[in-house]
């Protein structure tokens, strides 16, 4: 699971928002608002591409949930943000 | 420095309906610090007063919103100056509909309270005396080389 060039994640009023800079703000405009699911994936792919499987371990031991679980909010994650063309 | 996005919707409506406003910065008036569709601001409606070093987001209803330093504080207004700018504006405070309250630059997201930013806004308001003799030398600079260059032709 990869960012796309051009976005970032900032923070208002407590909310974290993906915003498109540089040339992606062409293509891109407005925000996408992230619940606190969201923001703690995309702080960890952020850093480095990581693997569903990878990010279902790291999402399962912060929220106490079953791998599988967070496995499945990661790939909803995944679909929502490949479709509105931030994850490549 | 004028806003860049999507402007269907007053940034006033934006601020009263979600209490903050995202935007792209773009123009040169607040350069080094933003540079044009690099740099995301987050901005806030004002809790109280600006004080001086904030940076306000100002509109005088002609549907241009200005993102500018106040660098003083009056009974009716703030003055107002771009980092990169060399003119002195006195904006009566009803104009200003937001404050400057983090942002991201060249992908880092900055808080206001960090020491590099908040060095950054006092030192490079410090040096405007400099900063401003040096842009006169080069507006007079650039004349002379005018003149000269007139002349042989």
């Amino acid at each position: 699971m990869k960012i796309k060039k051009g976005f970032v994640l900032t923070e208002a009023a407590g909310n974290s928002l993906v915003v498109a800079v540089g040339e992606m703000a062409d293509k891109f405009s407005g925000y996408v608002k992230l619940n606190s699911t969201g923001a703690f994936i995309w702080k960890h792919i952020e850093k480095k591409n990581m693997s569903v499987s990878e990010l279902a371990e790291l999402l399962a031991a912060e929220y106490d949930i079953s791998v599988e679980t967070a496995t499945r909010d990661i790939e909803a994650f995944e679909r929502t943000l490949v479709g509105a063309g931030i994850l490549e | 420095m004028t806003d860049s996005c999507d402007n269907r919707e007053s940034v006033e409506n934006v601020l009263l309906r979600d209490g903050y406003y995202v935007t792209l910065t773009s123009g040169v008036s607040m350069r080094p610090l933003f540079k044009t569709h690099r740099d995301a601001v987050v901005i806030s409606p004002p809790a109280g007063e600006l004080r001086k070093y904030d940076v306000a987001l100002y509109t005088y209803g002609d549907g241009r919103y200005i993102l500018h330093r106040v660098v003083g504080v009056r009974e009716e207004c703030y003055l107002i100056r771009g980092d990169n700018t060399y003119r002195l504006e006195r904006v009566p405070k009803r104009c200003v509909i937001g404050v400057m309250t983090s942002f991201n630059r060249n992908g880092k997201r900055y808080d206001l309270t960090e020491f590099s930013y908040k060095f950054y806004s006092r030192f490079w308001n410090f040096i405007y005396p400099i900063r401003y003799l040096l842009f006169k030398a080069r507006v007079l600079l650039s004349k002379i080389k005018h003149r000269i260059f007139r002349k042989k032709g």
